[in-house]
């Protein structure tokens, strides 16, 4: 008995995980039209447009509802006998109204719940990628010849490349310095004379 | 050969340094193994460690010269800067020349030093110890700029 109810509130959990992943992906969609309509494609542009046209439809029919139950119009007798209607859409609206807010509840609940799911679960995942995945990788590479042969013909490349750069240097200074001792020279022996 | 490949004061200078920076942590090293070391081992420092650290760091600076300059013509120093030291015709320079060039440069170093700004005015671009012992200092192996200097008269 236990059990089954352990396996029921599972259920319900991951239901209730799928459901908050939804909301999530779709808020992050709507989220996405909004800013970077670009990255969106066109098919999930028109499903959620449909929708959204829908729902405005569905609340600008309810308004009009609401609005006839309010003001019937017309005589007395008139208005005795769509009483019975009216109040009967009147609970109607009040029904989709309480459903509604219900419904705002469960996403916002779901959502959270989605989130702080996913968030503990990609760091229990990078948790163990980090023993159990990037130490074996990191010890393939450092043990395979071949990465290893590249890194050395990295490292020589860059010393050789280094070397090279100083004795280039260096070789230019030797004449620079040089060709300034000269010009000291020349110009002192024109002093000299002069 | 053309003056363009003998090498110059900045590189033989530098290369200098670099010998002597070498032979201060191999005398360091000479110290540490034999004063320390042995205190370690030994459970002291016997007599003869003091005066056997001092004649091996009197005789590694010649040691070190003579051997690099007799074997390939280069230091450490001049395998980093690219700088060879041969005899004025290109041949490798002899042990006995080698030992003597090191010995004075050694004993006289201000005058190594002083005697390295005739590099400066000479058409070989010789210190006064190539002067004095009849060797060229070349710069070595492929060098990255190959420098065109001009026709001085």
């Amino acid at each position: 008995m236990t059990k089954q109810n352990d396996d029921k509130s599972t259920l319900g959990e991951l239901s209730r995980v799928c459901l908050g992943v939804a909301v999530l992906l779709e808020r992050q969609v709507r989220r996405g039209l909004g800013t970077r309509p670009g990255r969106v494609s066109e098919v999930t542009a028109v499903a959620l447009g449909a929708a959204d046209r829908t729902a405005a439809a569905a609340r600008d029919a309810l308004a009009r509802g609401r609005e006839a139950a309010r003001d019937p119009g017309g005589t007395r007798a008139a208005s005795w006998i769509t009483r019975p209607a009216r109040a009967a859409m009147s609970r109607v609206a009040n029904r989709l109204d309480r459903l509604a807010a219900h419904g705002h509840a469960v996403a916002d609940s779901v959502s959270g719940d989605a989130a702080t799911f996913l968030k503990a679960e990609s760091d229990r995942v990078m948790a163990w990628a980090r023993i159990n995945v990037i130490p074996p990788i990191v010890d393939d590479m450092a043990e395979n010849d071949k990465i290893r042969k590249m890194v050395f013909t990295q490292v020589r490349g860059a010393v050789s490349d280094a070397d090279r750069s100083v004795k280039g240097v260096a070789s230019d200074a030797d004449d620079r310095v040089e060709a300034g001792f000269r010009r000291l020279l020349r110009r002192s022996e024109t002093v000299d004379d002069g | 050969m053309t003056a363009d490949r003998y090498a110059g004061l900045v590189s033989r200078v530098v290369a200098l340094l670099i010998d002597v920076l070498l032979l201060i942590v191999g005398n360091a090293a000479v110290y540490l193994v034999l004063i320390e070391g042995s205190g370690l081992m030994l459970g002291g420092t016997p007599s003869w460690a003091r005066p056997l650290a001092g004649v091996l760091s009197g005789v590694l600076p010649t040691a070190y010269f003579t051997l690099a300059w007799w074997l390939t013509g280069q230091t450490a120093g001049g395998v980093a800067m690219g700088v060879v030291v041969t005899s004025a015709d290109g041949s490798r320079v002899g042990l006995l020349r080698a030992l003597l060039r090191a010995l004075v440069g050694l004993a006289l170093a201000p005058l190594w030093l002083i005697g390295m700004i005739t590099i400066l005015i000479d058409g070989r671009r010789r210190a006064l110890l190539d002067m004095l012992f009849g060797t060229v200092v070349t710069y070595g192996g492929a060098r990255p700029n190959p420098v065109i200097r001009p026709q001085t008269g």
